[in-house]
């Protein structure tokens, strides 16, 4: 069989090269988290007893390359978060100068395909250690300004999750900001198409709504399985779905992520699972506000339509 | 299935073995750093890479798809990774044309059957080849060749090799829930002990160690159905711009390096 043929062969290679047996002596054998490690002791023990001087200045210096390694990526990371910061800033001054932010809204609204009928924001659980009150206060007020601009584009639904519960815990005074701010705007704009969509639904999340509900609904669905007298096999997914969506949001279309540290990676933070499942997640880990060109940039891409500035 | 056109002539083989070394090398390297314990790979973008390399058929992508989830495999195992998950083919993929769904039953039945006996990589790793989905929903000789290649594996403890064919996240969670309530049908547990727990115990990954990284090809930024629980806390998700059958090694490299940078950053408790 072609494929199995290209694994023997590949380890052969490595056998007839002269140059490969200390990287063989190098092989993840020593450093495996414990799992692994214990069941391999008789070839530890066998390396440790064969390294020789060179072959313990090899690995040292993997050790450095290694650490040479995260230093270049982590300028890398630096240097791209800088340039993304340098740009957006340069746009937004150049942008807002020229037009007011509905304006804007209503020409990017014009070029995009599709708007997501419910928009989550989740904001990063990584820097809650380093979140003054002045901060949450400021997260707050990008929200509501955000519920204004996902109104102005036809946003039917937006919720805001955050891991932690402190932003559940202002909830009170966060809906009367939001209301207020939504309101103020409404009143203000030349949308036509006020009267149809005179609000959003707007809606705070937590941790406890992410996997805890679902057991939650699992029990109320083992409730309603006993009480009707129905059997295991009566469960589909369409009822699991009724059962979690029973006291929730929808589905969101787009999640924006913010406010963390700089890397590729996403992370869920314990958002509700059931509902990601066709989900587009940007991320916005190195924005620290929620400003336009960052909100308009997230539109453009779950709308799959290439941005362009001014007419 | 197409087999190699010419041999390869001293120069081609002088470049591969350079970039064997330099491989060897960057894996030997990286594995003094902290390693995932379980990687996901949503292989999408088999059929655009075949559009772009010019093929006249899908088939040329999902080819190069198998050959180079292989590779994958075999850097992740010299890696260390303890067990990867693929999601090879979604239950949705059945809405897919007669003719794809065919060749996709015959490259499975193919590739499962190079996982029953004799493979170097399972032998040399001891890798325990699960299939996760339910099984049924193939065709009888595919599922049976996987029923196969998961008892001939079964014995295999230090690696695992999750196949998810057929498979969606929620049928999974419906799975698990229903496994849930049985046993309060069955009287083993009260309904108030129901918590988020039981029901991460009972899905088809729980004998795995938690996933640490997700990762994604062809660009596409959302988990489409796919380990949804698994990847919901304390678990990376990398969205990588390239097919899956462009995903090299030094694709892999800035995935690894992110979770050797930040993975001890955040603990799960909140």
């Amino acid at each position: 069989m072609a494929t199995t043929s290209v694994v023997t062969e590949q380890s052969e290679s490595i056998i007839t090269q002269p140059s490969i047996p200390s990287l063989e002596l190098l092989s993840p054998s020593l450093s495996l988290n414990s799992n692994i490690s214990s069941l391999l002791p008789d070839r530890a023990t066998h390396s440790i007893s064969k390294k020789t001087y060179s072959a313990s200045i090899l690995d040292g210096s993997c050790y450095l390359a290694l650490s040479a390694i995260h230093c270049i990526y982590l300028a890398c990371i630096a240097i791209a978060t800088i340039y993304i910061h340098v740009e957006s800033t340069i746009t937004s001054l150049w942008v807002e100068q020229r037009h007011s932010i509905p304006d804007l809204i209503k020409h990017d609204k014009s070029r995009l395909t599709k708007i997501p009928k419910h928009l989550t924001i989740a904001i990063s659980h990584e820097l809650i250690h380093e979140r003054s009150l002045e901060d949450w206060h400021a997260i707050v007020n990008d929200i509501c300004l955000a519920s204004c601009w996902a109104w102005e584009f036809g946003v039917k639904e937006l919720s805001v999750y955050d891991k932690s519960g402190v932003l559940k815990s202002m909830a009170i005074d966060v809906y009367k900001q939001q209301v207020s701010t939504l309101h103020q705007w409404i009143k203000n704009s030349t949308n036509t198409e006020k009267s149809v969509h005179p609000t959003l639904q707007f809606s705070i999340i937590s941790a406890e709504d992410g996997q805890p509900q679902m057991g939650r609904a699992v029990q109320k669905i083992a409730k309603y399985i006993k009480e009707n007298n129905l059997g295991v096999s009566d469960i589909d997914i369409n009822l699991v779905n009724q059962f979690v969506h029973d006291d929730s949001c929808s589905d969101p279309d787009l999640m924006l992520i913010y406010d963390g540290l700089p890397h590729n990676y996403i992370s869920l933070d314990g958002y509700p699972p059931w509902h990601l499942r066709l989900t587009e997640i940007t991320n916005g880990y190195t924005y620290h506000t929620l400003n336009y060109p960052f909100f308009s940039k997230c539109l453009y891409r779950f709308s799959k339509v290439e941005q362009r500035f001014g007419h | 299935m197409e087999p190699d056109t010419n041999p390869p002539n001293a120069m081609q083989r002088l470049y591969a073995n350079c970039q064997n070394v330099v491989e060897e090398a960057t894996v030997a390297v990286l594995s003094k750093g902290s390693i995932p314990r379980h990687i996901g790979f949503i292989l999408d973008g088999n059929r655009r890479f075949a559009h772009k390399a010019g093929a006249n058929s899908t088939k040329f992508g999902h080819y190069e798809g198998f050959k180079q989830l292989e590779k994958v495999l075999e850097i992740c195992m010299k890696l260390g990774v303890e067990a990867v998950t693929v999601y090879a083919f979604s239950i949705e993929n059945f809405k897919r044309s007669k003719t794809e769904i065919d060749y996709l039953m015959e490259l499975f039945r193919k590739a499962f059957e190079t996982f029953c006996d004799k493979n170097a990589l399972v032998a040399e790793y001891d890798i325990g080849v699960r299939f996760l989905g339910n099984l049924d929903y193939l065709p009888k000789d595919v599922a049976e060749v996987a029923r196969r290649a998961m008892e001939n594996t079964k014995n295999n403890k230090k690696r695992i090799f999750n196949i998810c064919c057929p498979y969606t996240s929620r049928d999974e969670m419906t799975t698990a829930i229903k496994e849930t309530v049985q046993l309060v049908q069955d009287n083993k547990i009260n309904l108030e002990d129901i918590n988020e727990d039981l029901i991460r115990d009972h899905l088809f990954t729980s004998k795995c160690p938690p996933l640490d990284v997700l990762v994604r090809t062809s660009g596409e930024i959302r988990l489409s159905d796919f380990l949804l629980w698994q990847s919901n806390n304390g678990c990376q998700i990398q969205f990588v711009d390239c097919y899956w059958p462009e995903f090299s090694l030094w694709k892999f490299l800035p995935i690894l390096l992110e979770y050797q940078i930040y993975h001890n950053q955040f603990s799960n408790s909140s």
